[in-house]
Order: structure tokens, then C-alpha cells, then sequence
């Protein structure tokens, strides 16, 4: 502790705190700019200059640690002079265009020049100018008003990684910019709008949209993955003037909204609100142009003669709602079955599995996911559950996959900064695109498909080495007996064949985990989606138990585009289990869960998704009711998805948007977004966070678990699902640890739930998979062709988001600089893959981030179907690649 | 007159040889220094009192002394050759023609802090000088005075050159420490000092050419023959740059405190053509201007502070009568300006203000109060900025309105020049 006196007022501070910190923390304003928290120490912009007494010049209080005996004064009269002389630089060249400023009202030079800047301006030069430059689609740049705080360009270095921004020239002609000058493609790089104490950079989808006071400011959560990340979605009421006016300029057209609403205009990141700090990903900070899309739809579809006809809502619920009393009566409840989504809030969700079972009479209940996975896994899977932001301080992580960097971006970035910023040994096993080339990871580049394999191979490492948790030695040696005999057929020639890894390559990697104080484990859904899914789950569970890195030494995240994927598995979203994880096929659970619904149960166990598929096929299952899923555009097994669909008596599709699934539909009922709802979502940490309304339902939709508690209504006696408190109150009564958060308060953070410990999940059941033999990818194929995902549209939402249509890549085929050259291939090309399966052609885009000998096909561009190129499983396959003009 | 331990064998053409060089006892004091113990030597520059030539002055004994004995990471010497105040160029006279008594100078810090490895960070003008290291630093690993085993005393010290890429502020030494690891030149924040976390985090002393360069000699002769030369406070030899109107412009090994006076018409040859002295800039162009009456001040850093201006590296820039002192003000603010890093606000946009006032001054365009108006806004920048640069463009221009404002009074009454009418 130090003894220090601020201004004459005498104060206990810790050692080492910035004085800025503790004069403010004692109440005395100190001016800044520069300064910002989250980034590194500057002490450039001399606004928060203070007088200590015995040295000879003010100093900079944000860089300056206390010292005991300091004795400091903030507004004594060399103080003021000198922070106004400051203030007077900082404004002399910037210009006076506050009117069109975005920043206005939220800018800290206004607010600053205010409480401290001289009353008339002495400058009569001409203003310094820079050339407008273009920064790409997210950012708007005016380097006229730029105050070189360099928050943006620290931004870029220190969290992000990405050094999309940097200084460019000096003095005074420095300039904040891209390298030369091109426009910026990076995920984070919006981030430095929301940092910008002023207006050099703001966000470009929100140009001119609104003054900054006029916005509702909403803090929610963001739905674009299982990061959760807390966003502040700041919305406005829209005059139908005004949206004219916007749209003719935006789009062309002339038509208005045919309504006035409120509408989303921005997201920015709510600072230090849980685990978020300041940084959103793309998806999260400009994915919100979907909710006021003009394509919403807003009215109820009853299709007749193959046409759809508008209709009421009174309609519409009551032909669903005889429509599927009437297939459960003639053929029972297991004619029916339901797909949700992760994306939908518990109480949707809670809602949806209580509907199928209580008023369908089904277990016939699944998300669309990857795996084909039952209970166990499903378990398994999401108590995989760790914080993001512990994981900057790992020493050591192994992110299993590509789609890590798509799917959960901020996940992906918080890996970086710990490599990056605070020396963690970052390794990442992957078959794609590695969006960390700038923290450069180890990178290990495996063949698609043999994760599963590498392991297994790690795991019999860490046995070979005794890299294990000392545990292992006592109490649960029975445990590693079972492990160590379950790998013991594994032959490393074997693996060093298939997986494209070394043995010295795996025995470094176990060896850094095993050293880790804390470590990392992060593993994405391209891992768990091979044919091998449930193994690899399984096999991951088992190298974190060796590890204790879901306990004491560390932590294993699975990070799912899905997000409230932990969620929807929690509120018993799955043919096999019931909310809480109960099982169905346990007498006691059925009778608790019957107690509070006051109703018999289903007890026959029900069909996962694809089970279901088959059941249609062989005419069993007669309806499906789908709520917030489009699996007719996103499986693999496209062509079998939609025949099935297809041949169904009756397919309800609650949805925004028509999607490909919605056109298959005999009804179509319009559902309402994120932002329209209240509730719950649970993220990867099990973090159960509060989902606040920014904006009403839009006209002619409704919030999901509405929509179904009316149709449960017209067929089933007191469903009871009528609001939002009696819904918590009964997920609190089925779930104890969401009716103990309930009870003591989630709070502005959320909370984080305790992990679901799979009880039955034993670690015997690791078995030596089958090894994907690859040998089809020989035989004069030169190149392999991986899935991939374009970052900005890589959730479900963002496929109808113009906003994010407009980052997305500029092409769908990635190849590597090496392959670019050997075919003489060069971004913006016309290029065609063929496969075995299919041909395409798209544009290409030669990237540092794509492993040599590698071709990555976007899978995600609406444009551009590239399904057929793969396998049904959506494994790699050879490819050949060449220059079409 | 004191004997010469910088300009000894400068005028030799061939000095910058190896062979020239080890015929007139080079690297012998690094023979004898490696054969003291570290601190040893650190006692003997202690002793000689040297004070940094870069311009600051500070004990250059002290400075290395800060190193910690034992520490984890690399230790480093870098050598400031970033010789790039205006008006200044001792350092190039060492560089270009006695190579080898700055890589011994180098040699012997590295010994005596516990450094493997020095870089001389060159001004990138310095075509010619970064050429002749380069050489002798070829030369001398071939002799085996660099490189591994150095003398086969089991000393280790490589040398690397660094070319500067055309910034003021890399000679500032955090901003010199940053332009080595490939970094933007600008400066850091202190604490902590290089002494702690320099280069690539590792202890690190910077020190000027001219410093290094007097090493060998105090080494060889001792301290204390170094402290005896000149006044006690601040001993030895410096090196003064005259340059302006004098008779004999050049490079001066002088005594610390010899006369402003007797350098300027002594050694210097007086004023150029006969012409009457209006104005001396002691030591650089960043040091307050003198009046002809103040040139009686003897040189050494103690006696130029004491009224009121600096010696820092000692280059003297002379002034006849006929020289338009508002003029001469706006090229050095031009130089700042054009110089500052960018890094903090006063020095960004103060620099390039005060020459938007002083060009109109100069230009004809004054307006009346525009002399107190430059004056606050050189106020708000000076003791407001990061580093010392935007300081010196201020000290410069108060300095220079402090002693001469009734020419800067007449530019904005009679718009044109006292000294042209």
C-alpha cells in the first residue's frame, strides 16, 4: 500500500496503481483520450497531466504508478493552463462538422472541449487535411478528425491481432490507415468505431441512420454464436418520412416500410458486461440488419394448391392445431416429430419440447446439429463448458479445428491475445483457414477428418509419458486402465499416415498441455461433425479428464455456432432426455416431469433428426413442426432432406424468413427475432444470461414459445405456458439450478450455472474408431478440398442479413499463396473445382491463411451451392482446380 | 593544451585502417580492459567524471553503473550515431575517420556491463560513415577483436550496424531502441529506464559516439587523467562544431569550459568578413540563442545552464548582423515540425502551429499580439510533451523572442526585415 495525497485529501492506494486510476476512483476528473483501460499504456495525448510535488514538469497520470509519499494535485493552476493549451491543440485542426457527425453526442472531444476547452478559437490557418480514404465495408474513416490517440491502431496489435490498423507517416501528417491504404477485411476491425473517442472512425452501416441521442439503448445478448457475447442493441423509432427517404437512397427503390416501427440501427459491445470486454465479432456487432429485413414475413402462409395464401393468425393456429390432433389421433404421437434451433431462447425452447410432448404425445424431438448423437454424447458435449476470458490468461491451448475462427471469432481472438500478449503456446489442429496466422500458432495441419485419431494419439502420449493428473495414479487408476487399453491397438505409423502429423509433433503438443498451469483445450463443431462424431467427443472428454482441464488445470470449450446450443440441451431439447438431462427411459423422471406438467408422459424413446428422416422415408412419420431451422439449405444431405420434406403429410415451419425450408411448408407462421423477445440464453460457459427486448414483436409476428403455447391450447387442457413467469417459474421447478439462479437473481452478468457432470459417461466407452483411409483423394487429385465457412454469414441469422452480405468474402473458393502461384491463380479469378461428386465455379481468393495444397470451399455463400462437391458426411475430398479465363 | 583523446589521429587518412589504427595503440585499452574486472572499469569512468555528449549530460559512469549484475535476459550497448541535430557533426569526424576508437569504446561498455552484443544505430544519411563501420567492423573480426574470444580472454561481442531511415527522433534513446527492433521511431514511456528494459526488454546503456569514443583513452591513461582535464564538474575534452559565419567553420577538440568567446574567434577564426556578431546558438539548434554579450561564458554544461541556455552537444551556430533572426527561428521551427514523431499532441500540432505564426511574422502578415500569442502557445507545449523534442522547438522559439523581440516587433510593424532595411 501507499500513502498518497490527491489535491489535499490523504489515501491508502494499492502499489503500482496509475494515478489516473486512483484520483478518479477518490472522485477528482482527470481529462483523457488516449488512455483506455483494455489497451496498453500510451501517455501521448498530455490530457490527464497532473503536478506532483518535487518533479519539475506535470506528468501524464494514465502511465504514472503511485509511490508512496506522492503528493499530487489535478487542478492547481499549472494544471488547468496546461490542459486547456492541450485541449486548444487537439482542436485546432479538427474540423467544425459535428452536424453531420456520427460521433455527436457520444464523442469525447465534444464533451472534453466542453468541460475544458478555451470559449473562441485563436487558430486562423488553414486546417490540415487528409485524402478520404476507403476502409472497407464496416469502417467509415474522416482522418480530419482524428486526434492520433492511436487507440485504434493499439486495438488492432494488442487484442484483435489482425493489425488492420496501423500509423502511417509522422508528425503532423501522422495518419491512422490500412496498408496502403487498401480496404480492411477483418472481423474485429468495427471495433475501433465503438473505441474512437471521436469521429475518425465510425461504423459504416450506420452512417447518417441517427443521431446518437435519439437511440433506446437495449443491453441483450448476441445470438450469432454460443460466445453469448452482451451486446447494447441501440435502436429508434423510424418515421415513415424518414424511411423513405433512407431507403430511396440505400437501395433505389422507392417504397417505403409499409409500416412505422422501431428499428435496430446498431450493436455495439456493452463494455466489461460479463465476459465481454470490448470486442464483438462482425456477426455480432453489424448481424442486426436481418431483424427489420423487408423480407420478414409478416403474416401467417397457409400454402393451397402448391400456393401460399395469407392468412390470420386465428386461422392459421387453429388449422396447425386440428392438422396435428388429428395425425396424432389416427396414427398416435409418433407420426410427429420437431426440429428446433440453438438459436432460440430457453424458454422457446422449454416451450417447444414441452409442446411435442404434451399436446403431440412425442419424443420425437431434435436440433439440428452435426452429430448424430444420443443422450450421452449430447451431455458429454455441452459440459464441455469453459470462460472465454480466463482462457487469455492459458499458457498453453490446442484449438481443435477451423471452424473455431468462424464460428466463435471472439473465442478464437481471446486464443490470440494469450499467445500474443501474454506467451501462451497456442497450437492449432486443423485441416482449413487459420485465422490466427498473426498470433501465429503452431499450426498442425491435418487431414479432415483424422482429428478424431490425433486425439486418441495424444491421449496414448500423455499415458506413454505419465503426463497425467496425479489422480490417475490413485483413485481413478481403474480409469486409466480402461483408457490405456482402449488405445492400446493405436499404432503411431498408423496415425503419422493418416492424420499428415509426426509423433514428435503430438509428443510436443502433450507435453505443453501437460505443463500448462492453465490450459485450454477449444474445439469447434468441423471436429465433432465427421462420421466419427461421437467418438471424437468422447475421445476429447477423455484427454480433458488426463488433463484436469475441466477442473483445476484448465478448462475444454466446445465453441458452437449455435448459440444457445448448452441451453436447448439443458430445457430437454432431444429424443432421448428431458429437460435437466432426465432420462426417458427412467420411471422417476417421467414422473417428476409428469408431476409438474400434470400429464402422462410419451415414454417411448424418440427419433433424432436423422432417424426422423428415415422415418418419413418409410411413411411413419406423417408431420414435422420446424422452429428456427432451415435444414433444406444447411445439411449436407440436402437432396435427402428435402424428398423427405417433401413427402410429409404436414410441415410447419415457424420462422423470419422464407427460407428453403419455409417453401416446403403447408404453413408457415412468422416468428420474432432476438431482439424482440425477452428470456434466456445459456452460452458455452453455461453462463445463463438475460435476453432484453430492444424492439416489439413486428407487426403480424410472434415470439416463438407464444405462437406454440396457442396452438397447445386449441389441443390440449391447461398446456400452461400462457407468459413468460409462469414459463421461468417452470423451468425453475424442472431445472434446480435455473430455478436457483432464477430465485437469487441472474443480475446484469448472468450466472454461471454449475456444469452437468455426465453421471453414466464412463471413460471405457473410447474405442479405436475406424480410420478415414483417404486413399480416394489420391490417384491424380492434387488438391484437397476442406468445407469452410465465410466468417461473416457462419450463423444461420446472418444468411439474411444485407448487412453482413455485404462483408462477406468477395469469393467462395480459398486457395493457398503457393497453389495461387502454381496455377497461376490470383484473387478475383474465375476458377472451376471438380471433385468427384460435382463441378463448380466461383471466384477465387488467394489467402495466406489457407495451408498449402489445401482448396477451402465456402459452404455458407448463398450465392454458391457447393454441397454436391463433398461427401454426404461433408468429409474432404480430392479436387482439381483451374483458371477459367 | 590539453593532449587530444577524440581527434588524436583524425587527420591520419589512413586511420580508419585496422592496420594504421593497432600501429597507434588501438584496442590496446580494450586488451587492458578485459583483463579488469567489469566494475573496475565502471569505477574508472566514474572517475573521470565523463558526462554524457549527447547533449543532456549525464554521468556516464552513472548510467552504466544502473546495469544489474545478473539478469535474465540479453544485456546490450547501443551506440547513438543518429548525429542529426542541426548543426551538429562530431560524431561523423569519428565515424568516417578513426572507425575503430568507437568500436573499441563500444567493445570495452560491452565488457564492463556484461553485454554480448552492441548496435551502432547510424543517422541514414551517413552513407559514407555506416560504409567505413561496416569495414571496420570486418576488419576487426578478421583480427579476431570482435567476435568470439576476443584477445583470448573469452569475451564474446559482436557488432551490427543499424542505419537510421531519416527521423530526428530516433536520436532520442527509446525512440533509437524502438527504430532498432523494427519498430516506429517514437519514444517510450520511462520508467522503465533502457538501464532495466532497453532493447528487446534486455538492460540496456545508450551512449553517444563522442562518449564511447573517449573510453579507450580513459581506460588506458585513467580517470583520472581524463577529470583533470577541463573544469571538475564537468571534465575532459569536448568536441565544438562551429558552423555560420565565422572565418574557420569546423570540428574543435577544446577543453570542457574553454570561452565561448575564444572558440568563436580563436579557434573559429573569428566572424566571417569583417562583420559585427549578432546572435550564437551554443549548443544545437533545439538550445535558447545568445547575444553577443553573453559569449563570455565559458562551455561546459554547468556554465551555459547557469544563464540560461544549453550546451547540449556544443555545436555552435554563429550569426552575423545581417541575419534576419525571425528567419533563422522559422527554418529551426520548419526542422521541428517537420520532425516531431506525431506521438503527442503539443509536439504534433504545436510544432506546426508556431511555424504557421512565425511564417507570417516573417512573411509580412503579423498581426499586432501575434509575439505573446506565439509565446502561449510555445508555453503550452513546453514541460507538456513526452519526450524532450517538442521542448527544444519551444525553448528555441522563447528563446529566441526573449532576446531578439524587437525584431519580430518590427516584422509585424513594418512588415519587412530589421536587418535587410
Amino acid at each position: 500500500m501507499a500513502l498518497i495525497t490527491i489535491n489535499g485529501k490523504e489515501m491508502q492506494v494499492d502499489d503500482g496503481m496509475l494515478l489516473l486510476d486512483a484520483a478518479r476512483d477518490a472522485g477528482f476528473e482527470i481529462p483523457t483520450f488516449c488512455y483506455h483501460a483494455k489497451l496498453s499504456k500510451l501517455g501521448s495525448c498530455r490530457m490527464c497531466l497532473v503536478e506532483i510535488d518535487g518533479m519539475r514538469k506535470l506528468q501524464p497520470s494514465c502511465v504514472t504508478p503511485v509511490m508512496d509519499g506522492m503528493k499530487v494535485f489535478t487542478e492547481s493552476p499549472t494544471v488547468v493552463q496546461a490542459r486547456k493549451a492541450q485541449m486548444e491543440f487537439l482542436l485546432i485542426n479538427h474540423p467544425l462538422d459535428c452536424p453531420v457527425c456520427d460521433q455527436a453526442g457520444e464523442c469525447d472531444l465534444q464533451d472534453l472541449s466542453f468541460a475544458f476547452g478555451g470559449s473562441a478559437g485563436r487558430f486562423r490557418w488553414k486546417k490540415r487535411t487528409f485524402e478520404k480514404r476507403d476502409m472497407g465495408p464496416s469502417l467509415e474513416k474522416e482522418m480530419n478528425r482524428c486526434i492520433a490517440c492511436r487507440r485504434c491502431s493499439r486495438y488492432c496489435s494488442e487484442i484483435s491481432g489482425d493489425y488492420a490498423i496501423s500509423e502511417l507517416n509522422r508528425g503532423n501528417e501522422l495518419e491512422m490507415g490500412s496498408f496502403c491504404h487498401t480496404p480492411i477485411e477483418s472481423e474485429f476491425v468495427g471495433n475501433t468505431a465503438q473505441i474512437c473517442p471521436v469521429g475518425a472512425l465510425t461504423s459504416k452501416p450506420f452512417k447518417y441512420k441517427a443521431r446518437s441521442w435519439d437511440l433506446i439503448k437495449t443491453e441483450t445478448i448476441c445470438p450469432h454464436c454460443s460466445v453469448g457475447c452482451s451486446i447494447t442493441s441501440e435502436s429508434k423509432y423510424v418515421d415513415p418520412f424518414a424511411t423513405q427517404m433512407l431507403h430511396t437512397q440505400s437501395v433505389g427503390k422507392t417504397e417505403a416500410l409499409e409500416k412505422t416501427e422501431v428499428k435496430v440501427l446498431r450493436n455495439n459491445a456493452t463494455v466489461d458486461k460479463a465476459h465481454t470486454e470490448i470486442s464483438l465479432c462482425a456477426r455480432g456487432r453489424y448481424g442486426y440488419q436481418f431483424i427489420n429485413s423487408r423480407e420478414r414475413i409478416r403474416t401467417p402462409l397457409i400454402k393451397e394448391n402448391g400456393k401460399f395464401v395469407e392468412v390470420s393468425w386465428e386461422k392459421a393456429i387453429s388449422v396447425v392445431a386440428s392438422k396435428l390432433s388429428n395425425i396424432k389421433e389416427r396414427e398416435g404421437g409418433q407420426a410427429i416429430g420437431g426440429l428446433t434451433s440453438g438459436i432460440c431462447s430457453n424458454e422457446d425452447n422449454y416451450v417447444f419440447q414441452k409442446f411435442l410432448r404434451v399436446a403431440t404425445g412425442t419424443n420425437n424431438i431434435d436440433m439440428c446439429r452435426s452429430g448424430d448423437f444420443d443422450r450421452k454424447t449430447t451431455i458429454l458435449l455441452s459440459s464441455m463448458r469453459g470462460n472465454i476470458k480466463v482462457m487469455k490468461d492459458s499458457d498453453a491451448i490446442l484449438i481443435l479445428g477451423s471452424s473455431v475462427g468462424t464460428d466463435t471469432p471472439i473465442a478464437s481472438m481471446n486464443a490470440g491475445i494469450a499467445a500474443r500478449m501474454n506467451g501462451a503456446e497456442l497450437t492449432m489442429i486443423s485441416s482449413g483457414e487459420n485465422r490466427l496466422l498473426p498470433s501465429r500458432p503452431t499450426q498442425l495441419i491435418c487431414r479432415k477428418g483424422s482429428e478424431n485419431l490425433i486425439i486418441l494419439a495424444l491421449i496414448k502420449a500423455i499415458i506413454k509419458e505419465k503426463l497425467y493428473i496425479d489422480a490417475f495414479n490413485g483413485e481413478r487408476s481403474k480409469e486409466l486402465k480402461a483408457i490405456t487399453s482402449s488405445v492400446k491397438g493405436l499404432n503411431i505409423k498408423k496415425v503419422e499416415d493418416q492424420t499428415g502429423l509426426t509423433e514428435a509433433n503430438i509428443m510436443t503438443l502433450a507435453r505443453s498441455l501437460a505443463g500448462a498451469s492453465k490450459g485450454c483445450i477449444l474445439f469447434g463443431n468441423d471436429v465433432v461433425s465427421t462420421h466419427l462424431a461421437v467418438e471424437t467427443v468422447k475421445a476429447i472428454y477423455n484427454l480433458s479428464q488426463l488433463l484436469d482441464f475441466n477442473g483445476e488445470k484448465g478448462q475444454t470449450i466446445y465453441a458452437s455456432t449455435s448459440g444457445n446450443f448448452a441451453g436447448a440441451v439443458d430445457m430437454g431439447v432431444g429424443p432421448d432426455f428431458l429437460p435437466g438431462h432426465m432420462r426417458i427411459d427412467d420411471e422417476d423422471s417421467l414422473k417428476r416431469i409428469g408431476e409438474v406438467w400434470g400429464c402422462d408422459l410419451p415414454k417411448e424413446k424418440g427419433r433424432n433428426w436423422d432417424e426422423m428422416l428415415e422415418s418419413i422415408a418409410a411413411y411413419r412419420l406423417k408431420a414435422i413442426y420446424i422452429m428456427g431451422d432451415n435444414p433444406a439449405a444447411t445439411a449436407f444431405n440436402l437432396d435427402k432432406v428435402k424428398v423427405a420434406l417433401e413427402k410429409l403429410d404436414f410441415l410447419v415451419v415457424q420462422d423470419l424468413f422464407m427460407t428453403e425450408t419455409a417453401k416446403l411448408a403447408d404453413v408457415v407462421l412468422p416468428a420474432a427475432s432476438y431482439a424482440e423477445k425477452k428470456g434466456t440464453v445459456t452460452n458455452l460457459a453455461g453462463r445463463l444470461q438475460t435476453l432484453n427486448r430492444s424492439i416489439s414483436p413486428l407487426s403480424g409476428t410472434k415470439v416463438d414459445w407464444k405462437i406454440l403455447n396457442e396452438i397447445a391450447e386449441q389441443m390440449v387442457d391447461n398446456f400452461g405456458c400462457s407468459d413468460l413467469n409462469a414459463i421461468t417459474a417452470e423451468i425453475g421447478k424442472v431445472l434446480p439450478s435455473y430455478g436457483a439462479a432464477f430465485k437469487e437473481g441472474i443480475g446484469r452478468d448472468g450466472k454461471i450455472l454449475p456444469a452437468v457432470v455426465p453421471e453414466d459417461v464412463s471413460l471405457r466407452e473410447v474405442s479405436v474408431p475406424e480410420i478415414p483411409t483417404g486413399s480416394e483423394l489420391k490417384g491424380g487429385a492434387p488438391l484437397f478440398v476442406v468445407p469452410g465457412k465465410d466468417v461473416y454469414l457462419a450463423s444461420s441469422l446472418s444468411w439474411m442479413d444485407e448487412g453482413l452480405s455485404t462483408l462477406k468474402q468477395k469469393g467462395s473458393i480459398l486457395i493457398s499463396r503457393e497453389d495461387g502461384a502454381m496455377l497461376g491463380i490470383e484473387t478475383g479469378n474465375k476458377v472451376a473445382l471438380e471433385t468427384k461428386n460435382a463441378s463448380v465455379t466461383s471466384v477465387a481468393v488467394v489467402s495466406e491463411r489457407v495451408p498449402a495444397g489445401t482448396v477451402i470451399v465456402l459452404i455458407n455463400h448463398r450465392d454458391f451451392d457447393a454441397r454436391p462437391l463433398f461427401d454426404k458426411t461433408g468429409g474432404a475430398v480430392g479436387g482439381r482446380l483451374t483458371k477459367k479465363g | 593544451m590539453a593532449e587530444k583523446v577524440l581527434f588524436k589521429n583524425v587527420e591520419d587518412p589512413k586511420q580508419y585502417l585496422i592496420e594504421t589504427s593497432l600501429k597507434k595503440g588501438g584496442y590496446e585499452s580494450l586488451k587492458k580492459a578485459l583483463g579488469m574486472i567489469p566494475d573496475e572499469i565502471i569505477d574508472e569512468v566514474k572517475a573521470a567524471g565523463i558526462r554524457g555528449r549527447g547533449g543532456a549530460g549525464f554521468p556516464t559512469g552513472l548510467k552504466w553503473s544502473f546495469i544489474p549484475k545478473f539478469s535474465d535476459q540479453p544485456k546490450y550497448v547501443c551506440c547513438n550515431a543518429d548525429e542529426g541535430e542541426p548543426g551538429t557533426f562530431k560524431d561523423r569526424v569519428i565515424i568516417e575517420n578513426d572507425p575503430h576508437l568507437l568500436l573499441e569504446g563500444i567493445c570495452i561498455a560491452g565488457y564492463a556491463i556484461g553485454a554480448k552484443a552492441g548496435y551502432i544505430y547510424i543517422r541514414g544519411e551517413f552513407a559514407f560513415g555506416a560504409k567505413r563501420l561496416e569495414k571496420a567492423i570486418e576488419e576487426a573480426y578478421k583480427k579476431g577483436l570482435l567476435g568470439k574470444n576476443v584477445f583470448g580472454k573469452g569475451f564474446d561481442f559482436d557488432i551490427y550496424v543499424h542505419r537510421g531511415a531519416g527521423a530526428y527522433i530516433c536520436g532520442e534513446e527509446t525512440a533509437l531502441i524502438d527504430s532498432i527492433e523494427g519498430k516506429r521511431g517514437m519514444p517510450r514511456i520511462k520508467p522503465p529506464f533502457p538501464a532495466l528494459a532497453g532493447l528487446y526488454d534486455g538492460p540496456t546503456i545508450v551512449n553517444n559516439v563522442e562518449t564511447l569514443s573517449a573510453i579507450p583513452f580513459i581506460v588506458r591513461k585513467g580517470g583520472k587523467a581524463f577529470g583533470s582535464i577541463g573544469p571538475e564538474k564537468s571534465p575532459g575534452t569536448k568536441i565544438f562544431n562551429v558552423s555560420g559565419h565565422v572565418e574557420k567553420p569546423g570540428s574543435y577538440e577544446l577543453p570542457m569550459g574553454t570561452p565561448l568567446r575564444e572558440i568563436i574567434y580563436e579557434h573559429a577564426g573569428g566572424i566571417k568578413d569583417g562583420k559585427k556578431l549578432k546572435a550564437v546558438i551554443p549548443g544545437g539548434a533545439s538550445t535558447p540563442v545568445l547575444t553577443p554579450d553573453e559569449i563570455d561564458v565559458n562551455m561546459d554544461f554547468d556554465s551555459v545552464a547557469a544563464i540560461g541556455s544549453m550546451m547540449g552537444s556544443g555545436a555552435i551556430i554563429v550569426m552575423d548582423e545581417s541575419t534576419c533572426i525571425v528567419k533563422s527561428v522559422l527554418r529551426l521551427a520548419k526542422f521541428f515540425a517537420h520532425e516531431s514523431c506525431g506521438k503527442c499532441s503539443p509536439c504534433r500540432e504545436g510544432c506546426t502551429w508556431m511555424v504557421d505564426i512565425i511564417k507570417d511574422i516573417e512573411e509580412g502578415k503579423g498581426k499586432e499580439g501575434d509575439i505573446d500569442f506565439l509565446l502561449s502557445v510555445s508555453d503550452g507545449i513546453f514541460g507538456n510533451t513526452f519526450c524532450p523534442l517538442g521542448d527544444g522547438a519551444s525553448m528555441m522559439v522563447t528563446g529566441a523572442i526573449n532576446k531578439f523581440r524587437d525584431e519580430f516587433e518590427y516584422h509585424i510593424k513594418n512588415k519587412k526585415c530589421l536587418s535587410a532595411s
